[in-house]
């Protein structure tokens, strides 16, 4: 990131390289449509050759910015976008089929994550209980307060807190269990 | 504003972390942060990890080639634009100091008076000529801010219109903007070149007010042709305009466009420079 920040534009291609992919998979998996997610990770990648100089250190690593910089620049777009056209709230099953229908385009894509990493994220996320990993996706990729959580899932708002508490407890543990399992 | 406890700040971290606090909440934990909390920062540190994973879990999509195209295109104008502002010279700047008022010795009264006199002379065109300078510095500044600003506005325009090119079918569509002629280079309506259908598609807005309106003819211009007209924009009264012109064949791909304010007639040649041109290609 100091690289890019200095204007290197080789390193900035490099930092595209490697996480474009994954940024587009999550531009796609909040906004559902095809053109509004390649304006979003045009944006964000923009934004990072422009000011990268914002990026802190301190905060956590350069992927993990990225990733919460496209996932708030998506949420802003799905919230424009929703004041144009109100959007039923779907199953799981619906967006899991538009998610297939949005992505099936053959050939591997490169990313900064390795498949082996991938796939303990994967079983780590499967052994989430459903309640804590459904409110935990609808603030993520939905963009949903607390509140608006506790009003789609019709519960109390303390026991939402508490399922978004938990779940993100154990997504922390899993991931000091991924980093033990990795190194 | 008193500051935030810790067991305050860390349930609202991860809704911190999403930004999906009030504005005020935000405010307080942004301040807790920033006064250097080491437990709190590695507490938001581990939660955006977190929420990260369920980014992670994503499996990677194949990005447009276009995108990346796109990017690169965006950084060459960016730094041909810096290229051009380093070129106009360094910023003129006035840095004035007044000399100090060396008074001789005394004299006399009338020499006293003189002096006196000189030195409010003095003081007066200093104050003058600061103030001229000053208000030269602001003009000149506001011109070189409202420039800039004019630079980015186009920069974006062409980065959209490059965008345009590469989402439609390059192969048969082409955007290009219609620009003022001369120095002002205002953006002022755009083209659609149709390669199968050899038509040109102008959407024009801002022409003069309906009081002032009038024909303008529209003329292309061929490599190593003489121009040709090719039919006519009648302003709207709001002050758009849109009109499908055939290109000659004999034109071949590259051409230039103008929008000339010319009697409605055409002569052989345009008569008079054009309002407005754009180079299709």
């Amino acid at each position: 990131m100091a690289a890019i920040a200095a204007g290197e534009e080789s390193a900035f291609q490099e930092f595209f390289g490697r996480h474009s992919s994954d940024v587009f998979a999550l531009c796609l998996r909040v906004l559902e449509d095809r053109r509004d997610a390649e304006d979003v990770l045009l944006d964000v990648f923009w934004e990072i050759w422009c000011r990268a100089g914002r990026y802190d250190a301190a905060r956590g690593t350069p992927r993990t910015y990225l990733m919460l910089l496209a996932r708030s620049r998506a949420i802003d777009r799905h919230r424009e976008r929703a004041t144009r056209r109100e959007k039923q709230l779907e199953s799981t099953a619906e967006i899991r089929r538009r998610w297939d229908e949005l992505t099936s385009r053959g050939s591997p894509h490169q990313s900064a994550i390795a498949d082996e990493t991938r796939s303990l994220v994967l079983e780590a996320l499967q052994r989430l209980d459903e309640n804590q990993r459904e409110p935990l996706e609808l603030a993520f990729f939905e963009g949903l307060s607390h509140r608006e959580i506790a009003e789609a899932l019709q519960s109390p708002l303390g026991t939402v807190k508490t399922r978004i508490r938990k779940g993100l407890a154990r997504l922390r543990a899993m991931l000091r269990e991924i980093d033990a399992r990795r190194e | 504003m008193p500051r935030m406890e810790c067991r305050f700040c860390q349930p609202l971290l991860s809704e911190y972390a999403l930004g999906q606090l009030t504005a005020d909440e935000q405010d307080e934990v942004a301040q807790h942060l920033a006064s250097g909390c080491s437990e709190c920062l590695h507490v938001l540190r581990e939660t955006e990890a977190a929420w990260g994973l369920l980014a992670d879990a994503l499996p990677p999509v194949e990005v447009p080639p276009h995108i990346q195209a796109v990017l690169r295109s965006r950084i060459a104008r960016e730094r041909e634009l810096a290229a051009a502002e380093r070129s106009e010279g360094p910023r003129w700047t006035a840095a004035f100091t007044p000399e100090q008022d060396e008074v001789a010795p005394d004299r006399g009264t009338t020499s006293r008076v003189w002096l006196a006199v000189a030195a409010s002379i003095l003081v007066a065109l200093t104050i003058g000529l600061v103030s001229w300078l000053n208000y030269s510095r602001s003009q000149w500044e506001a011109q070189n801010r409202e420039l800039a600003q004019r630079a980015r506005e186009m920069q974006r325009l062409q980065s959209e219109l490059d965008r345009a090119n590469e989402l439609f079918n390059a192969g048969r569509l082409h955007f290009a903007s219609l620009r003022e002629a001369g120095p002002q280079s205002a953006v002022r309506g755009y083209v659609v070149w149709d390669r199968l259908t050899r038509q040109v598609h102008f959407y024009v807005f801002g022409l003069p007010p309906a009081a002032e309106v009038r024909v303008w003819r529209i003329w292309i211009d061929g490599a190593d042709q003489e121009p040709v007209t090719a039919g006519t924009l009648t302003p709207q009264p709001n002050g758009t305009a849109s009109a499908i012109v055939d290109v000659p064949a004999e034109l071949g791909e590259r051409f230039r466009l103008s929008v000339v304010d010319g009697p409605i007639e055409p002569p052989a040649a345009p008569a008079r420079e054009p309002w407005l041109t754009a180079e299709v290609e």
